[in-house]
Parts: C-alpha cells; structure tokens; sequence
C-alpha cells in the first residue's frame, strides 16, 4: 500500500460513512503490512452499508484467500437490506462449503440473515449444509430459516 | 454487600458459560518514568478537586441531556464533589472504550498524555478496544499515567476475536486504592459461541483507612460486535446471571458489575433482564463524541450492590481538556462512564445516602 493510500484510508477513517465509495481501498487494506490495522478495521465497524453499485466490488473479495477480506466483505453485505439473487447463490455457495473459514462462514451466513428478499430456495438450501461441530453456525443457519 | 447464603440461579448455564481461565498477563507495577510533563503541554492544568476525585463539568456533559441521571443523587443534579471526610472513603470506577487503541494511539504523545489524564481520574477503570500485537501497549500507556508518582497497574485479558484482528480488554487501577490479584482474573468460557469478544472478569478490593470490611467486587468487562448487537445483547442477562452464580459459589462474592460498550442503550439494556439481572446506571446520557448515542454503561443489581453511592456519569471529554469534536476524536470517538462506590462494605444508610432509592428501572 503506498503513502498515498494509507493517507487516504486515514482520511476515511475520519469519515467513515465516505468509505463505502470505495470499498477496496479498505478492504484491500487489511492485506497491508505497512498500515495499522486497528484502524483498518476501526473504518470497516463504522463506515455502514454499502451501496447497491458497490454489492459486486465487494463480493470479489467474498472468493479470496485471505480470511479476513473475505470475512469483512461477509460483514459489509450483512448489513444490506436486499442482496441480489446472484449474490445469494455466491454466499451460499462459500456457506456450504467445509474447507472454509469457520468464521466466514458464520459471517456469510449472517449477511443472508438480514435481507428481506431471500430466495425461499436459498433458504431452503442452506439448511442442508453441513454445520456439525460448529454450535454458531447451526444456529445462523437456523436463524436464516426460520 | 449482602451475604449469600444461597444462591439457586443458572447453575447449567454456569457449566455452559462459564469457565475459569487464569489470566496470566498481569503485570507488575512499574517504576516512575516520566515521559514530559502533561500540564505544560496542555492550554490549561488538567482540573482537579485535589481530593483524588474527577472534577468533572458541574452540570454533567454539555453534549447530553440537562437532567441528572436517574441513578444520580436524589433531588439534585450529579454531584463531583466527595461528600464523606475522607476522600478514600468512596471509589470511583469507569468503562472507557479507547477506540482502536493500538499501535497510532500508542506512538502519538498528545494522545497518550490525555488518555492518561483521563485515567488518572478515576481508582479503576475498564478499557475495551485494544488493538495492538504489541502487548508492551499497557506499559507504555502507564508510564504515562504513573510518571507523577502514582502507582497504577492494570490486568490484561488475552487476544479474543475470529479473524486475525484481535482485541483485548484491561483494568487498569489505582494501586493506592484498589487491590487485586491477577489469579481472581479470567475471561468467560463461551461454549455455545455467543459473544464474539467473552467478558474479562476480575476481583477487586477497595483499600480502606479505617476498621472497616473492606468492599470487595468482581467486574465484567464487555465489549459486543457491532454487527451483532441484538443477538449479543439478548443474552447479557444470562451472562451477568452466569458469572454472578460463579462469583457467589466460588468467592462468595455478590457485588457483579458488568462493565464496558454495549452498542445498547439504557432501555434495551434492561428490555433483556429479564429477571432483572442488572440495572443500568447511565440512563439517559450520551456516550459518544458526536453526543448522539448511548452506548456505553456500567450494570450493577442495586438489591446486593448497595456500596453503590448512587453517583455516576458520563466524563465529557471536550469539555475536560478543552477541544473541539474533531480533536476529542482523536483520543476515542466515546466517552468514559463511570460510578462511584462505598469502600466499606455493609455501609450503612442515610438520609444522604441515597443508593437504595437512586436506582430504578
């Protein structure tokens, strides 16, 4: 991350709710040794939903290595009122998937908890996944469909 | 306090919640190291009544509600002025969530010099929100607060969270009048995976001059996801009832104070205790800079806990020190809480004494 970067995740933070214009920024942040990541995560807790031109910026991030952009890319679409169908199918798809994170798939599961336009096939599949072992998990997806 | 000679509640959800882990992070206090001179770098001294007690804005925070708190002393406004003999007589204990306290805050003078200030005026106070791989953060932050000759030292919970972000929780304390020991210490055994950050708990004793039973208390340092307010918060009351059975069976002790940023204010605080578990003190102040949202509080049940004095409040930051929204951001984007307590146990009431009818629901 250059100088230039960190300085504008700084000035982000001083207004987080400006932070979702352009959500790599920080979520690539996370990834960078050379910014402290307190504040990298202070500016993701604050900065609210995202906006609906910015669901498909986000969920690139849901399908990456690092647990922890994909985690905070979960938390951002968790705080959507309405997810697009496609993007149903992506979070159910790393939801369902064991060799995941476990705190992913919490998160992913939590972001299909909120929105009022669940799929009822969605909802449906993702009580079949397999939760077992992980007492949190269970009770996300049981929370999802009821 | 009063004594326990049965306590029937939650044993299950004491198996189920409950463990005790031995918090090995406490640290010894450290020797003076003055590091500048807070005062001189400062528009003005830092107020103080000169008794050890905060001298905090006389009518509560400029950025709240006018009214006292209902946990504030009966038929006035919030006093900060001690009113025993003996300033030692009465503790003052506060939450305070320094916001992504890590490695910027920590290499930043002007920050640190006030975050000290601020501790330096209370006996004991709960930190949430530390953000540092760098565990010498306490250290540092205590050279600053002891650098006058005080001697306070903290206890430090261990790294909790689900991703690689982690963050910790701290009691730092004034050793001159709180007295603790790291083994009492230990953070929540959360089987069923409920909170993503489980309280920090400890046992405290207030020092006291005279022949008294000292007060003794444990607190719960809480801190919720913001993420996951509603479903954390729904299960504090059985939280709070979980480590209050503990304490009682394994200390003895009644007087739980559970302690931090709920990201829930007063009234959805209580909507969850159901058996009436707890009852907020900050009723109806803000706690955060902005001075449009409660979100921190300190939770104690007024049925056992009657050292409570009934004073509490909220310390207005930009008030205290003199600044401006933007500049007071840069220490926290909250605001301490903070309660005053009895130091003798089984105090006994008066007209003055306005703990039992201080507290309502």
């Amino acid at each position: 991350m250059t100088a230039i970067e960190i300085q504008k995740l700084q000035a982000l933070n001083a207004e987080p709710t400006s932070a979702m214009e352009q959500p790599s920024v920080i979520l690539d942040a996370l990834k960078s040794a050379d910014i402290d990541q307190a504040l990298v995560v202070e500016v993701l807790e604050n900065c609210g939903p995202p906006t609906a031109a910015k669901l498909d910026e986000i969920a690139t991030f849901l399908a990456n290595d690092s647990n922890d952009q994909a985690y905070w890319a979960a938390t951002l679409l968790s705080r959507c009122d309405s997810l697009p169908p496609e993007l149903q199918k992506q979070l159910l798809s790393i939801a369902a998937n064991t060799q995941r994170d476990a705190a992913v798939r919490q998160r992913v599961v939590l972001a299909l908890q909120r929105p009022n336009n669940i799929d009822a096939t969605i909802a449906s599949e993702l009580k079949k996944i397999d939760t077992s072992g992980d007492v949190r998990l269970e009770r996300l997806v049981a929370q999802v469909a009821a | 306090m009063k004594r326990i000679t049965y306590w029937p509640f939650a044993i299950p959800l004491l198996t189920a919640l409950l463990g005790y882990v031995g918090c090995e992070n406490a640290q010894q206090v450290l020797e003076r190291v003055p590091i500048g001179d807070f005062v001189s770098n400062h528009s003005g001294q830092a107020p103080s009544d000169g008794q050890g007690f905060p001298a905090l804005p006389p009518n509560g925070p400029t950025n709240g509600p006018t009214n006292g708190p209902v946990g504030g002393p009966v038929g006035g406004p919030v006093s900060y002025a001690p009113q025993g003999n003996n300033a030692n007589e009465r503790i003052r204990v506060a939450s305070f969530n320094i916001q992504a306290f890590g490695p910027s805050k920590m290499g930043d003078q002007w920050v640190m010099q006030r975050l000290a200030a601020v501790i330096q005026n209370f006996d004991l106070v709960a930190i949430q929100e530390i953000r540092s791989k760098d565990q010498s953060i306490l250290d540092v932050l205590l050279r600053y607060v002891n650098q006058n000759g005080l001697r306070y030292n903290y206890l430090l919970g261990e790294r909790l969270g689900r991703t690689v972000s982690k963050e910790q929780y701290a009691y730092i304390y004034n050793t001159a009048t709180i007295s603790t020991e790291a083994s009492t210490s230990y953070t929540v055994r959360d089987d069923e995976d409920l909170l993503h950050r489980p309280p920090l708990v400890a046992r405290f004793v207030a020092r006291t001059s005279g022949r008294v039973r000292p007060f003794t208390f444990t607190l719960a340092n809480v801190h919720t996801d913001p993420d996951e307010v509603a479903a954390e918060v729904a299960v504090l009351g059985r939280v709070y009832q979980a480590i209050a059975s503990y304490e009682a069976n394994v200390a003895g002790e009644d007087d739980v104070i559970m302690m931090g940023d709920f990201n829930a204010d007063a009234q959805k605080l209580a909507a969850v205790a159901t058996q009436r578990e707890y009852t907020p003190t900050i009723v109806s102040w803000a706690t955060n800079v902005a001075g449009n949202k409660q979100y921190d509080n300190i939770l104690i049940n007024p049925y056992y806990c009657r050292e409570f004095t009934g004073n509490c409040g909220v310390l207005d930051l930009a008030k205290y020190f003199g600044l401006t929204q933007e500049e007071t951001k840069r220490l926290s984007d909250h605001l301490p809480v903070w309660c005053e307590f009895f130091t003798a146990e089984d105090v006994q009431r008066t007209a003055s004494n306005p703990a039992d009818s201080a507290v309502r629901r």
